[in-house]
C-alpha cells in the first residue's frame, strides 16, 4: 500500500505538486498520465521514496518494490554489460549471501520465462527494442516484488514490441502484483484498476479529467 | 634486472597498482568523468607542492588534496548536470595554477619526483600504504561489486533496491582520490592519470561484459606496468613515461585487432 497524504513538493521555491492525495491498495493496477513537467517523475520519486516530502506525508507499506526507469547508462548504447549481468542485477541485495548455486537457478528460471536464455550472453547494447524491454523486465522481477513500478517503459520500442509489453504487464497483474504504470498512451492502460492524471502539480481522476472537458483521455 | 631489490620492490608495486588503478578508475569511464583522473593527479601536485613549501609531508597533504578536490568535482557535477564535466575542469585549473605558483617554494628534485614518479626508489611508506591501499579496493570491489554495478547501471533502480548509492559513490570517491595521490607519488601524477582510464579505454575496444570488461582492464594495466617497467630497465628510458607508452601501444594493438576482425567479418558477409 502506497498513501500521499496531503503532500506538496517544490524546487527552489517553485511548486511542483500541491496538496496530493493518493491511496494505491496491494495487488492495485493503478495507471498515470498526464503532460510532460506537470509533476509525474516527481510524484514517482515520492511513491519510490527517492525523495522525502517537504509538506504532508508519503505512507509506505510495500514488502518489495521493483522499479523500471525511463533511462539507465545504457540508454547512450555504450554501457558494457550482458544480458545474463543485468538480469542478476535485480538480486543486488543479496550479494552477501554466498548462495551462488540458488542465484544461478533464479537468474536461468528467469532467463527462460522471459524467453532471454539463447541471448543471455549477448550484449544489451545489441538488443532491439523489445528485447531490451524484455531484460528490464526481468531484472525487476527477479526478486519478486509485490509492485511493479514502471516509468515510461515503451520508449524506443516498435508496435509489436509495445503490444507484447501491454500483455505482459497486464498478465503480472493478474498473477497478483501491484503496478504502478506510467505512460503516454491512454489505451496502455485499459486494464488497470484506476487512472490518474497528474497535470499542474495535481493529481485528478479519470472522472475528474473527464468532467474537465479533457476528451482526448477517452480509453 | 630481478636481481636488484629496488627492482623486485618496484615489480612488486606495479603489480598491486596495475590491480588497484583500473579497480576504481573504470567507474570514473562509465560515469563520464574520465578526466577526473586527471584532474586529482594535478590536485595530488598541488598538495606536494603545498607540502613542500609548507614542510608538512607532501605525500599527506597530497591525499588530503585529492580529497577534497574529488568532494569539490561531485559538488559541482550536482550542482551543474547537464555539464557535469565543469567541475572537472575547475579543480584541475585551479590544481594547475596552485601548483605552479608553490613549487617556486620547492626544490626542483623533489617536485620532479612527484611530477614524473619515482617506482624504482620507493620509500618503506609508500610501499605499506600502497599495500594497504591495493588491500582496500580490492576488499571494496569485492564485497560492493554489484552494488557499484547497480548503481553505474542506474542510481535511480539501485536507490529502489536498497543500494546506499550516496555512501558508496563516497566511499569510492575517497579510494580513487588516495589511490590516486599514492600511484601519483609511485608513478607520477602525469601517469597515474593515464592509468585510470586507458587500460579499462582498450578492454571496452573488446566489447565484453562488465565482469570481464573489468577483468581485461587489470589485465592491460598488469601488462603495460610491468612491460613498461622492463622496457625502461634494458633502455634506462623514464619507468611512468615508458608505462604511459606501453599502455598506448596496447590501445593501438587492440584497435588493430578490432579493425582485423571487422575487415574479416565483411569479407564473410560478401562471400555470402
Amino acid at each position: 500500500m502506497i498513501e500521499f497524504d496531503h503532500v506538496s513538493f517544490s524546487f527552489l521555491n517553485t511548486p511542483v505538486l500541491k496538496d496530493v492525495c493518493f491511496k494505491m491498495e496491494e495487488g492495485e493496477f493503478i495507471g498515470i498520465l498526464g503532460p510532460n513537467g506537470g509533476g509525474k517523475s516527481t510524484f514517482l520519486r515520492l511513491a519510490l521514496g527517492l525523495l522525502k516530502p517537504q509538506e504532508g506525508k508519503v505512507i509506505h507499506d510495500e514488502k518489495k518494490i521493483s522499479y523500471i526507469a525511463q533511462t539507465t547508462s545504457i540508454s547512450d548504447g555504450a554501457f558494457p554489460a550482458t544480458v545474463r549481468e543485468v538480469v542478476s542485477l535485480g538480486l543486488v541485495d543479496q550479494h552477501l549471501s554466498f548462495r551462488f548455486k540458488e542465484k544461478r537457478r533464479k537468474v536461468d528460471e528467469m532467463l527462460e520465462r522471459m524467453d532471454l536464455l539463447p541471448l543471455q550472453n549477448r550484449l544489451i547494447t545489441e538488443l532491439s527494442g523489445g528485447q531490451l524491454q524484455r531484460v528490464k523486465i526481468a531484472k525487476a522481477l527477479i526478486s519478486s516484488p509485490t509492485l511493479l513500478v514502471l516509468d515510461e517503459p515503451d520508449a524506443g520500442m516498435d508496435e509489436h514490441s509495445h503490444h507484447h509489453l501491454i500483455h505482459l504487464i497486464e498478465d503480472l497483474h493478474e498473477e497478483g502484483k501491484g503496478i504502478l504504470f506510467v505512460s503516454h498512451h491512454p489505451h496502455d492502460l485499459e486494464k488497470a484498476d484506476k487512472i490518474y492524471f497528474i497535470e499542474n502539480g495535481q493529481i485528478l481522476t479519470y472522472e475528474q479529467e473527464l468532467e474537465r472537458g479533457h476528451h482526448h483521455v477517452d480509453l | 634486472m630481478l636481481t636488484y631489490s629496488f627492482m623486485r620492490i618496484a615489480f612488486f608495486v606495479a603489480i598491486l597498482l596495475g590491480i588497484a588503478l583500473p579497480l576504481v578508475g573504470s567507474t570514473t569511464v562509465y560515469k563520464r568523468l574520465s578526466a577526473s583522473g586527471d584532474a586529482l593527479a594535478h590536485s595530488s601536485l598541488a598538495g606536494v607542492a603545498i607540502g613542500l613549501a609548507s614542510g608538512l609531508n607532501p605525500l599527506f597533504i597530497s591525499i588530503l588534496t585529492c580529497v577534497i578536490s574529488f568532494l569539490i568535482i561531485e559538488l559541482l557535477r550536482k550542482k551543474f548536470q547537464k555539464f557535469s564535466e565543469l567541475g572537472v575542469a575547475v579543480v584541475l585549473s585551479a590544481s594547475i595554477g596552485l601548483a605552479g605558483i608553490l613549487s617556486h617554494y620547492a626544490t626542483k628534485a623533489n617536485f620532479d619526483s612527484y611530477l614524473f614518479g619515482s617506482i624504482i626508489l620507493i620509500g618503506e611508506t609508500e610501499l605499506i600504504l600502497t599495500i594497504i591501499l591495493t588491500a582496500l579496493v580490492i576488499l571494496f570491489s569485492f564485497l560492493f561489486y554489484p552494488h557499484m554495478f547497480a548503481l553505474l547501471y542506474s542510481e535511480k533502480e539501485a536507490k529502489v533496491n536498497g543500494v546506499k548509492v550516496n555512501l558508496l559513490n563516497f566511499f569510492h570517491s575517497l579510494l580513487l582520490s588516495i589511490t590516486i595521490a599514492v600511484g601519483a607519488k609511485v608513478v607520477g601524477s602525469l601517469v597515474v592519470s593515464s592509468m585510470i582510464v586507458l587500460p579499462t579505454a582498450i578492454a571496452l575496444l573488446l566489447k565484453k561484459g562488465y565482469k570481464s570488461t573489468l577483468f581485461l582492464s587489470i589485465l592491460f594495466s598488469l601488462v603495460a606496468m610491468l612491460g613498461g617497467l622492463t622496457i625502461s630497465y634494458y633502455l634506462e628510458w623514464a619507468p611512468g613515461a615508458t608505462i604511459v607508452m606501453t599502455t598506448i601501444a596496447l590501445l593501438v594493438l587492440v584497435l588493430l585487432y578490432r579493425g582485423i576482425l571487422v575487415l574479416i567479418y565483411k569479407q564473410k558477409e560478401k562471400q555470402k
